[in-house]
C-alpha cells in the first residue's frame, strides 16, 4: 500500500469541499471493508487522500420520511438488518442486508459502501489492465469467467456484487447525491450504469459527489417479499446469483411484481419480462416457472457460466413460490 | 471401547482417557508465543520481492538504488544464494530464473516494513521472458517449454507391477476405463510461514514455524557449510503445517542470508497471498485407470497411469500412495506414475500427500465398476478388501512378500455402514425420488502406514519429582505436547500435571526429522515410553534403600508415590526420593521395531449421506461417518479432534480450495480466502459428522497406538462423489464439485434418453 493522507471532516459540507475532479485521486471511505481492506491493500487504488465519512452524523441513521424510510449512506449494515422499522417497512432490504459478507463485515460496512463497492472480478482484483483499470480489454471474456455476467455483459462482463442493491431497486428506492455545489436525487435503477454506458464505473457518481442518503418507499400494502442468494459457501461469499422478489397479491392473483437479479449482470438486473409474465396470473408452480424462464430471457453465457441460467431460473421460481 | 489394558496386563491409568490439550489455555488466551510473536532487540524486517513473470530468465538485477535507501540494511539476490539445493527441491534459496509467478527473486532487510517494501520497488530486474506451461500433459510433450535442462519430467516413470494386467483384462468379464482429475489445491495452513534468524559469529539460531526442525537444521548446515552443532532451530508453537512445513523452505534460508549480510537478526513473515502462492500446494493428479472384474465379484486386474503436476521445483513426492496395491486383493496390478514440472507454484507434501487424490480415483472407480455389474458397492468392497493375514508388499515393490497384520478395514466398513444405516441407500442410484432434492449414500475406503521411524527424547526428572520431556518433533495441532506427556505419566506412574513438554528444539533434544506422515506418536512415542521406563528404573533403584532395602522388582509407582507391591502402607513420595537422588536424566533413541514378515497399516472407511438439489446444483452433506483404525486411542478428545479436522479438510476439497490459473498468463487468480472458498464453520455442520474409533491394537506403537493425522483427509472426495451418484445418478470425476459441474451433468443426464443410472 502507498502512503496517503487521511482526513476526517467534521461535516458533509467539509467533506464535499475536499473532493476532486478525478476518480481515485481523492477517495471516499466509509466502512473501509472494500476500499481500504480490498482495493488499497491489493494496490488496485493508491489515492493521495482518503476522506473518511463514516462518522458524519448527517449520513447516519434511519428516519421516517413521507411514506418512506430515509437511510443515511453511512448507516451500518448490521443496524439495517436489526432495525425494527426496516424490518416492518422494507423487510426485503433487511433480508438482503443480512446476506452480505459476514457479521464482522456487516458491523464495519455501510449501506452506501455496499452500493458503491467495486466488482469482484478476479482479473480486476488481480490488477489486470482491463476496462475497469483504464485498459481496453475484458480478460474474463476468454478467461476464467464462471462468475461473470450472463445478462447485459459487454464490453466488460463484471457482475454487480451488491446484495442490498437488488432489494433497493425492487423497492423503488432513490439515491440522494450531494456535491459541493448542490444535490440531486436519482432513482436507484438509474443510479447503476451498464458497461455500455460507462465501462470504467458502475454508477453515476461523479468524483466530487457523495452518496448521502437512500430513500426507501414503504413496501406496498399487502406485498410480500423475499431475497434469495446462492453462494458457494454458506456465508462470506458473493452471489452466484440472487433475486429480490416482491409481489402484491389479491386473492392469489399477482397485481404487481418486482423481480431484480443480483450476480448475473453488471447492474442489479430488473427482470421486467418476468414481472410482466406474472401480472394477472395466479402465483403457482406454472406461473413461477414461467417467470423464471422469462427472467433469463436473452441471456448470453460465456464459456464457463452457462450454469447461471438454470440456477437463476430455479432461484426465481422458488423465491416466487415461497411468496404464494 | 474394550477394557483398556497395557501389554503387561495391568489397566491403564492415564492413556485412553479424555484430557484437554495441556497447552490449550496458553493457545486460546494468546499467551503462547508463535514465531510471529517473538521480538529480538535490533531485529530487522525482511521482505521478499516476487516475480510478476511466470517463466523467465533474469538477465540483470540492479539492487543499488534499494541498497542506497536509508534504513535498508541488506539486499540479497541469487548471487548471494549458496548453490545448495533445498530439501526435495530442484532450486536454491534464490534462483537466476523464475519458474512460477510469485517466486521470490530478491530479499530485503530494513529497519521497518515500510522501508523494506519501498526498497523492493527500487530493485530493477531485466527478464528474458520464456514461454510457460501449466498443464502437466502439455509439459510432457517434446515441444513444451522446458523448466530444466533435462526436461520437465522428474526422474523416470515409476512403474510397479504385480501379475500381468494385460492377461488379467483378457481374463476379466468386464473392463472399464475412466479418468479422475484433482486440480492443484491450497494446502490449508492458517499460520503463514514465519522465520527469525540470528547469527552469533558462525553460530545460527533460527526460530521457525516448522514441522521439521531437524530437517531445517540439516539444510541450514548444508547452505552455510556449518557443523550441526552450530545451528539451532526452535519451533515452539506451530499454527498448523499440514505437510507444507515438513521440510526446509526458501524463506528460512533467505532469512538467514539476510541476517548474515545485515549482521542483525531478521524476521520474515509471509502475507496470506505469499503463504498461498509460495508455501507448498497440494499437487494436481490426472488418474487414468482401467479395471477388470470377474463374474464371481472378484477384482482381477487394475492398470493405472497417473500424471502428477509437481509445479516448479518439487522432486521428492508426487507419486501414488498405496491404495492401488494395498486396499484390495487384486492379482494383476500395474501403476505407472509420471511426475512433471510446470510453471505453477511449487507443490509438496500436503495432508495425505497423494493419498486423497489416489483414493478419489480408486474408490470412484470401484463404485463405477460395481454399478456396471449391478453389484452392491459395499458388498463388493467387503468381498475384495485385504484382511489380516493376507499377503502384502513390504517395500515399494509390487511383490507381495509380507503378511498384513492388525488390519481392521472390514470392521471400519461394517461399523460405519451400521451407523449410517447403509440399507437406506437407493438400490437404483437416482431413482425413486420425487421433488428436486435427491438423497443418496456413498462409501469410500482408505489405508496408509501407521507412522513410526526413528524417534528420540530426553526426559529430565527434577529433584521435586516434576518432569520435563524434550523432543525435537513438533505439535502442529496434533496434540503431541499432550499425548507424549501422557505416555510418560502412564509409564512412570506420575500425574500428567507434573509432566511438561518442550518440543521442537534441536539443541535440547535428540535429532529427529520432524512431525509428518502419521509418525510422531509411534516414532517419538516409543522413545518416550523407553526413556520413561529408564527413569522409572532409576527412581525405583533409588527408592529401595528408603523402603527397608526393598528390591526394585518389588516396587511400583503410582501418582508419584513409590510403594511395595501388595503393601501400600510401605511407601515413599517421589519428591522424597528425588531430593536424595538429585536428578535423573534419560535419553532414548528408538528405531522402527523389526517385524519380520508382518506389515502393519492403518485403515478407515467414510460414509456420506448427501442431498443434491436438482435445480440449483447444491450439494449438502446431511450425515457423515468417519470410521478409523488408529490402534489403541491414547486420548479420545485429541483423536476425535484429528478425525473431525482431517475429515472436514478432505470435504473442503469437494467444495473449493482449487487454485485457479489464468490460461494466458499462468497467474493464480484466487490466492485469497474469499476466492479460494475454504469452508467456514457454517459449511459443514459439525453435528452431521460422527467419528468412530474401531477397536484395535498396534504391534508397533507405544501402548498399541497407531498414527492417525493423515488418513481422515483421504476418503472425503470419493465418499461424496459416490453419494452424489447414489443420490442423482450423475458421476463427477473432477473436484471440486461445482454448481456448473453438477448442473451440466444433470442436464446431460436428461438429454440422454435410456441412460440408466
Amino acid at each position: 500500500m502507498e502512503n496517503f493522507s487521511y482526513s476526517r471532516p467534521a461535516t458533509l459540507k467539509e467533506a464535499t469541499a475536499q473532493l476532486g475532479k478525478e476518480h481515485g485521486k481523492i477517495a471516499i471511505m466509509a466502512g473501509g471493508t472494500d476500499i481500504y481492506g480490498g482495493e488499497m491493500k491489493d494496490n488496485l487504488l493508491a489515492p493521495e487522500r482518503l476522506v473518511h465519512i463514516k462518522h458524519l452524523k448527517e449520513l447516519q441513521g434511519i428516519r421516517q420520511g413521507t411514506g418512506s424510510l430515509r437511510i443515511g449512506a453511512s448507516t451500518l449494515l448490521s443496524d439495517i438488518v436489526e432495525s425494527p422499522v426496516v424490518q416492518k417497512q422494507a423487510p426485503l432490504l433487511a433480508m438482503a442486508a443480512g446476506k452480505i459478507g459476514t457479521l464482522q463485515i456487516r458491523n464495519m460496512g455501510t449501506l452506501g459502501g455496499n452500493l458503491c463497492q467495486r466488482p469482484r472480478c478476479w482479473y480486476y482484483r488481480n490488477n489486470y489492465p482491463c476496462y475497469k483499470h483504464g485498459g481496453n480489454a475484458c480478460f474474463s471474456a476468454i478467461g476464467e469467467n464462471d462468475q461473470h455476467a450472463i445478462l447485459l455483459g459487454g464490453p466488460s462482463f463484471i457482475v454487480h456484487p451488491s446484495d442490498s442493491a437488488p432489494a433497493l431497486v425492487a423497492l423503488g428506492a432513490s439515491a440522494r447525491i450531494v456535491s459541493g455545489t448542490g444535490e440531486r436525487t436519482v432513482p436507484l435503477d438509474k443510479f447503476f450504469v451498464t458497461p455500455r454506458e460507462n465501462v470504467r464505473r458502475e454508477n453515476v457518481l461523479l468524483p466530487n459527489e457523495i452518496l448521502a442518503e437512500i430513500d426507501v418507499p414503504n413496501a406496498p400494502a399487502g406485498s410480500k417479499a423475499i431475497y434469495v442468494k446462492e453462494m458457494v459457501r454458506e456465508v462470506w461469499d458473493f452471489a452466484l446469483c440472487s433475486v429480490a422478489a416482491m409481489v402484491t397479491l389479491k386473492d392469489g392473483v399477482v397485481q404487481d411484481a418486482r423481480i431484480v437479479l443480483g450476480g448475473v449482470a453488471p447492474v442489479p438486473y430488473r427482470a421486467v419480462k418476468a414481472e410482466a409474465a406474472l401480472k394477472g396470473k395466479t402465483l403457482d408452480e406454472a406461473s413461477a416457472t414461467a417467470a423464471g424462464l422469462a427472467a433469463v430471457d436473452g441471456a448470453r453465457p460465456l464459456s464457463k457460466n452457462a450454469y447461471k441460467i438454470p440456477l437463476t431460473q430455479a432461484v426465481v421460481k422458488r423465491a416466487l413460490l415461497s411468496l404464494a | 471401547m474394550g477394557q483398556q489394558a497395557n501389554r503387561s496386563g495391568g489397566s491403564l491409568k492415564v492413556l485412553g482417557k479424555r484430557l484437554p490439550n495441556l497447552d490449550a489455555v496458553e493457545r486460546v488466551t494468546g499467551r503462547a508465543k508463535y514465531v510471529g510473536d517473538i521480538d529480538i532487540p535490533g531485529m530487522l524486517v525482511g521482505r521478499a520481492l516476487r516475480s510478476a513473470q511466470t517463466h523467465a530468465r533474469i538477465v540483470s538485477i540492479d539492487t543499488s538504488k534499494a541498497e542506497a535507501l536509508p534504513g535498508v540494511k541488506a539486499v540479497v539476490t541469487y548471487k548471494d544464494a549458496p548453490k545448495v539445493a533445498l530439501w526435495g527441491h530442484r532450486g536454491y534459496v534464490l534462483n537466476d530464473r523464475v519458474r512460477f509467478r510469485g517466486e521470490a527473486v530478491a530479499g530485503v532487510a530494513a529497519v521497518d516494513a515500510e522501508t523494506a517494501e519501498k526498497a523492493l520497488k527500487l530493485i530493477a530486474i531485466q527478464y528474458e521472458v520464456l514461454p510457460f506451461v501449466i498443464d502437466p500433459e502439455e509439459a510432457m510433450k517434446a515441444t513444451a517449454s522446458k523448466l530444466f535442462e533435462d526436461g520437465n519430467q522428474e526422474g523416470q516413470a515409476r512403474i510397479l507391477t504385480r501379475g500381468d494386467v494385460a492377461k488379467g483384462f483378457t481374463e476379466s468379464d468386464k473392463v472399464i476405463e475412466r479418468m479422475y482429475h484433482c486440480p492443484t489445491m491450497w494446502s490449508g495452513s492458517l499460520e503463514p510461514r514465519c522465520a527469525i534468524a540470528q547469527w552469533d559469529g558462525d553460530r545460527l539460531t533460527l526460530w521457525a514455524s516448522t514441522q521439521a526442525p531437524g530437517r531445517n537444521q540439516d539444510n541450514l548446515c548444508a547452505l552455510f557449510n556449518l557443523p550441526d552443532a552450530n545451528v539451532r532451530v526452535i519451533a515452539s508453537y506451530v499454527g498448523s503445517g499440514f505437510g507444507t512445513k515438513s521440510a526446509n523452505h526458501m524463506d528460512e534460508g533467505l532469512t538467514a542470508l539476510l541476517a548474515r549480510k545485515a549482521r542483525r537478526p531478521v524476521k520474515l513473515q509471509y502475507s496470506r497471498e505469499e503463504e498461498i502462492l509460495d508455501s507448498n500446494t497440494r499437487f494436481e493428479t490426472k488418474f487414468y485407470a482401467k479395471v477388470g472384474v470377474k463374474k464371481d465379484m472378484s477384482l482381477h486386474s487394475l492398470d493405472v497411469r497417473c500424471i502428477t503436476n509437481l509445479g516448479a521445483y518439487h522432486t521428492r513426492l508426487g507419486g501414488l500412495g498405496n491404495h492401488c496395491t494395498h486396499v484390495y486383493r487384486i492379482p494383476n496390478v500395474r501403476t505407472e506414475q509420471y511426475r512433471v514440472h510446470t510453471n505453477i507454484p511449487n507443490t509438496g507434501p500436503t495432508r495425505g500427500v497423494g493419498d486423497p487424490q489416489e483414493c478419489f480415483g480408486l474408490e470412484s472407480l470401484i463404485d463405477e465398476i460395481a454399478t456396471e455389474m449391478g453389484w452392491e458397492p459395499l458388498e463388493f468392497r467387503l468381498k475384495n478388501i485385504k484382511r489380516t493375514g493376507d499377503p502384502i508388499a513390504r517395500g515399494g515393490a509390487g511383490t507381495e512378500d509380507g503378511r498384513l497384520v492388525t488390519q481392521v478395514l472390514d470392521k471400519c466398513l461394517e461399523e460405519g455402514a451400521a451407523r449410517i444405516q447403509w440399507s437406506r441407500r437407493n438400490a437404483t442410484p437416482g431413482a425413486g425420488q420425487t421433488g428436486p432434492k435427491m438423497r443418496g449414500i456413498g462409501v469410500a475406503a482408505t489405508e496408509r502406514g501407521g507412522g513410526g521411524g526413528q524417534g528420540g527424547t530426553t526426559i529430565k526428572v527434577f529433584k521435586d519429582g516434576s518432569v520435563v520431556l524434550f523432543f525435537a518433533s513438533t505439535d502442529i495441532g496434533t496434540g503431541t505436547r499432550t499425548t507424549l506427556p501422557m505416555i510418560a505419566a502412564e509409564t512412570m506412574g506420575v500425574p500428567v500435571s507434573s509432566v511438561r513438554a518442550v518440543s521442537g528444539d534441536t539443541e535440547l533434544a535428540p535429532y529427529e526429522g520432524g512431525s509428518f506422515g502419521n509418525r510422531t506418536l509411534q516414532g517419538t512415542g516409543r522413545a518416550v515410553e523407553a526413556a520413561s521406563r529408564e527413569c522409572l528404573r532409576q527412581i525405583l533403584a533409588a527408592a529401595g534403600p528408603m523402603l527397608n532395602n526393598a528390591a526394585p522388582a518389588d516396587l511400583e509407582m503410582q501418582d508419584g508415590v513409590i510403594r511395595v507391591k501388595g503393601q501400600p502402607d510401605r511407601n515413599v513420595a517421589l519428591s522424597a526420593v528425588m531430593v536424595r537422588r538429585g536428578n535423573i536424566v534419560a535419553t532414548s533413541i528408538t528405531n522402527q521395531p523389526q517385524t519380520g514378515m508382518d506389515v502393519e497399516r492403518t485403515s478407515g472407511a467414510h460414509f456420506a449421506e448427501v442431498e443434491v438439489d436438482r435445480e440449483t446444483g447444491k450439494v449438502q452433506v446431511l450425515k457423515y461417518i468417519a470410521a478409523h483404525d488408529l490402534g489403541r486411542p491414547m486420548n479420545l478428545t485429541i483423536v476425535e479432534n484429528q478425525l473431525e479436522g482431517g475429515t472436514i479438510q478432505g470435504l473442503a476439497l469437494t467444495q473449493g480450495e482449487e487454485m485457479r490459473f489464468d490460461p494466458r498468463t499462468g497467474a493464480c487468480l484466487n490466492a485469497n480466502f474469499l476466492d479460494l472458498k475454504p469452508p467456514t464453520a457454517l459449511d459443514f455442520d459439525p453435528r452431521m459428522l460422527e467419528a468412530i474409533v474401531v477397536e484395535n491394537e498396534s504391534i508397533l506403537g507405544p501402548y498399541g497406538a497407531k498414527g492417525l493425522g493423515e488418513n481422515p483427509t483421504h476418503p472425503g472426495m470419493a465418499a461424496i462423489a459416490n453419494a452424489i451418484f447414489n443420490a442423482a445418478g450423475i458421476r463427477l470425476r473432477e473436484v471440486p464439485f461445482t454448481r456448473a459441474d453438477i448442473l451440466k451433468a444433470l442436464s446431460e443426464q436428461q438429454t440422454t434418453p435410456g441412460r440408466t443410472a
